[in-house]
């Protein structure tokens, strides 16, 4: 089998299905605070936090920390490079699906 | 709710629930209903014009004080935003033509059907709020809207049987988003606590 057929391009970044979860709720909106991800993805603060990391490191996630009063305030909205990249991983799971 | 049974139009939907689930949509909005109807009962009209629109600030606070540090906050997309208002539109513009069309009749329909349609006038306020409630509902997909606007249509009947004036429609029409606008608030407190992000 030739080397480029034998390689599944998986955007590995958003295939953890977390974190899948956190890109599709975020694309469904403009922009949501970290307490509306923890509602709808259900995963706990400390899994948030970290997923919420890897996917502002990636570029597909913007994070803006503010004060609400004295509350902090996570804001967190997709990129267009997210956004690309989801169209993207959904593309290809249509593809490699029969 | 698992990746699996979520797609992107789930979460869109859910994301647009958020707005009427505290009912506080449902309060403020009965409280403006009895604003206009009282504002009518006692000649105020300024209580009629002034209150309806002061009052969706305060909603506005209300769910960035009582609602967001419970379930957090969303901003809908543009496109969906947009959605909502040409929605409010459809509803203020079917309000519109409903009245429209009852006029019409009323002036330039002959005799009997003049009279009848006269008869009705006190009423229209009451229905047409019925007709923007309907279009509430097809916005924000709550089944309680369908109530509403029943009860409504219940208001209208009984101010066109009974021979009220026009502001007893509203009161009625407004008890049920008042009590059920009330009772979803308090289950939406006890069930949503204060979260500590």
């Amino acid at each position: 089998m030739p080397e480029d057929r034998n390689q599944l391009v998986i955007d590995r970044l958003i295939h953890e299905p977390a974190r899948l979860l956190i890109i599709t709720h975020l694309a469904a909106v403009k922009e949501a605070d970290f307490i509306y991800l923890l509602r709808m993805t259900g995963l706990t603060k400390g899994n948030l936090s970290t997923h919420l990391t890897k996917l502002e490191e990636g570029g597909y996630v913007e994070i803006t920390k503010t004060f609400e009063g004295k509350m902090p305030r996570t804001i967190a909205k997709l990129t267009k490079g997210g956004r690309a990249a989801l169209k993207s991983y959904a593309e290809a799971m249509r593809d490699l699906l029969p | 709710m698992s990746a699996k049974q979520l797609d992107t139009a789930d979460a869109k939907a859910l994301a647009f629930q958020t707005l009427s689930e505290d009912g506080l949509i449902d309060l403020f909005c009965a409280l403006g209903v009895i604003a206009i109807g009282a504002g009518w009962a006692f000649d105020l009209v300024v209580l009629s014009v002034i209150v309806p629109p002061i009052l969706i600030p305060f909603w506005m606070v209300a769910r960035k004080r009582i609602t967001e540090p419970r379930i957090g906050h969303v901003e809908l997309r543009e496109d969906t935003q947009m959605r909502l208002s040409m929605g409010l539109l459809w509803a203020a513009l079917m309000g519109s033509a409903v009245l429209g069309v009852v006029a019409y009749y009323a002036f330039n329909a002959p005799g009997e059907v003049s009279m009848a349609v006269e008869e009705l006038i006190p009423a229209l306020p009451t229905l047409i709020l019925a007709v923007m409630t309907f279009i509430g509902w097809l916005i924000l997909r709550a089944t309680r809207y369908i109530i509403y606007a029943m009860g409504l249509i219940f208001a209208g009947a009984e101010v066109f049987i009974q021979g009220w004036p026009p502001h007893m429609g509203f009161f009625i029409g407004a008890i049920l988003p008042l009590v059920f606008g009330g009772l979803i608030f308090a289950d939406f407190l006890r069930k949503n606590p204060v979260v500590d992000a």
